[in-house]
């Protein structure tokens, strides 16, 4: 069963297009990257999936239901860590949680209890004195005693450093696997979100440009070295090419389609890529024009 | 990352590197057949279900269902309904020219390779008969072990 299927999403922001033609697709069990550049159009389209924004054109369903029309026990299951979240500074995080554990008839207490604990936070301290980490780490303590079925975080890994943002991400797939909490998380850390995520969609200028199991992915995403016309000529008659450089003489192709059996006769080498390389091998061109960072 | 799971009631560790450009699922299926080549799971064996490695190994149940399926397309495991799954017996489903004419082209890539590093062929020689040495070592020491032994040989012979 799919928790989240989203078809050819559009969205304007005052005349402009913010997301154009998004399809997501997340299996229950599966934790989904929403993987893209700053600006690429993640958060919108969260905003969307969420029933935060309504979509200019296509469909959006959360359990296979208009997310505007969910029932409140299946909202309450939903848990969003949005990216830029904030309570009044004067308010403690003790007072914080007893607020949003009262939205919540299945708030687990000793789940809290230990997350608290875990992430070393103070509870009588007020909001406005902490780093934006103790925060993060607040808000994700909150999402995961709220016990959902679905959990969203956009750019949890943001902010923090190497030490936290493991101890968050062993948290993840500890949700995955002992409570098969379905996720989608949005992200440009590439390299930490890989050691979690099953799927993966790219998001580029508001668009899905690749969408597929991480595994599948791999298989199939492969960069080809190349030195000789003939073989350059062989390798765009029999493969699909993503992109390709010419570097001193040696011509590399990243092609979407690779399979061993279609190298026979071709004298090159073939060079895997882990999931940045793939992103780089999609996005490449377009973030570097953009001036963007990864 | 290293992870240890129970596989025919041994004790074996696998390596997965969730950073690589090989996929975590033919990471595994390449481990698990270098074990049963080895010798350390042994014909008969049972494997854990998918959900139960899924588990010890923290992945998606769909990662380890497509090391299952590759393996059992490969003839290295079987799945009897109902019982569960089961390290195959040793094969012989390939006549000897078909194996050979399977190896080739690797093979081939590999003296390529040596040659492309200005490898001499007597020092390729002698390391693939190290190799072949390490894996069937590891074979004629699980031989001697009693049918579900725990796993106390390692590091015997050093």
């Amino acid at each position: 069963m799919n928790i989240i299927e989203a078809q050819k999403l559009v969205r304007y922001y005052s005349g402009v297009r913010g997301v154009s033609k998004l399809d997501l697709t997340v299996p229950q069990g599966s934790v989904m990257g929403l993987l893209g550049t700053n600006g690429s159009g993640k958060t919108t389209a969260i905003k969307l999936i969420l029933g935060q924004l309504v979509p200019n054109e296509g469909a959006v369903t959360l359990w296979g239901e208009d997310p505007l029309d969910l029932k409140p026990e299946r909202r309450s299951r939903i848990a969003y860590v949005a990216d830029e979240v904030e309570l009044p500074g004067w308010m403690k995080l003790q007072e914080g949680m007893t607020l949003y554990a009262s939205y919540y008839p299945q708030w687990d207490a000793a789940e809290a209890d230990a997350l608290i604990k875990r992430f070393d936070l103070r509870m009588d301290r007020p909001f406005g004195t902490l780093s934006k980490g103790q925060k993060r780490r607040f808000f994700l303590m909150l999402a995961v005693a709220q016990q959902p079925e679905l959990l969203i975080l956009d750019e949890p890994a943001g902010g923090l450093d190497a030490v936290v943002r493991r101890s968050f991400l062993d948290l993840l797939m500890e949700l995955r696997n002992k409570r098969e909490v379905t996720m989608l998380i949005s992200s440009h850390i590439l390299s930490d979100v890989e050691r979690v995520i099953d799927r993966v969609a790219f998001v580029n200028e508001g668009r899905t440009t690749l969408e597929d199991d991480l595994d599948l992915i791999k298989e199939r995403v492969k960069r080809i070295c190349v030195s000789k016309d003939k073989d350059a000529s062989l390798m765009l008659e029999r493969f699909s090419i993503e992109s390709q450089h010419d570097i001193a003489g040696v011509t590399q192709f990243n092609v979407t389609d690779f399979s061993p059996d279609k190298m026979d006769g071709i004298d090159g080498t073939v060079e895997h890529l882990n999931l940045e390389e793939i992103f780089l091998a999609y996005n490449g061109d377009e973030a570097l024009e953009a001036g963007q960072q990864l | 990352m290293l992870y240890l799971c129970t596989v025919g009631g041994r004790t074996i560790y696998l390596k997965i590197d969730h950073n690589a450009g090989i996929p975590v699922s033919a990471q595994i299926a390449e481990q698990i057949t270098y074990q049963v080549v080895s010798g350390t799971l042994a014909p008969g064996a049972k494997i854990p279900s998918v959900r139960g490695l899924a588990s010890d190994l923290s992945l998606n149940p769909t990662t380890v269902a497509r090391v299952y399926q590759q393996l059992e397309s490969d003839g290295i495991i079987y799945t009897q309904r109902g019982r569960g799954t089961f390290i195959a017996p040793h094969r012989t489903a390939y006549t000897s020219a078909e194996q050979q004419r399977r190896l080739a082209p690797l093979i081939r890539n590999l003296v390529v390779e040596a040659g492309k590093l200005g490898l001499d062929f007597d020092t390729l020689n002698r390391l693939i008969n190290e190799e072949i040495t390490a894996i069937t070592d590891d074979t004629s020491a699980h031989q001697n072990d009693a049918p579900g032994a725990a796993d106390t040989n390692q590091g015997d012979e050093a």
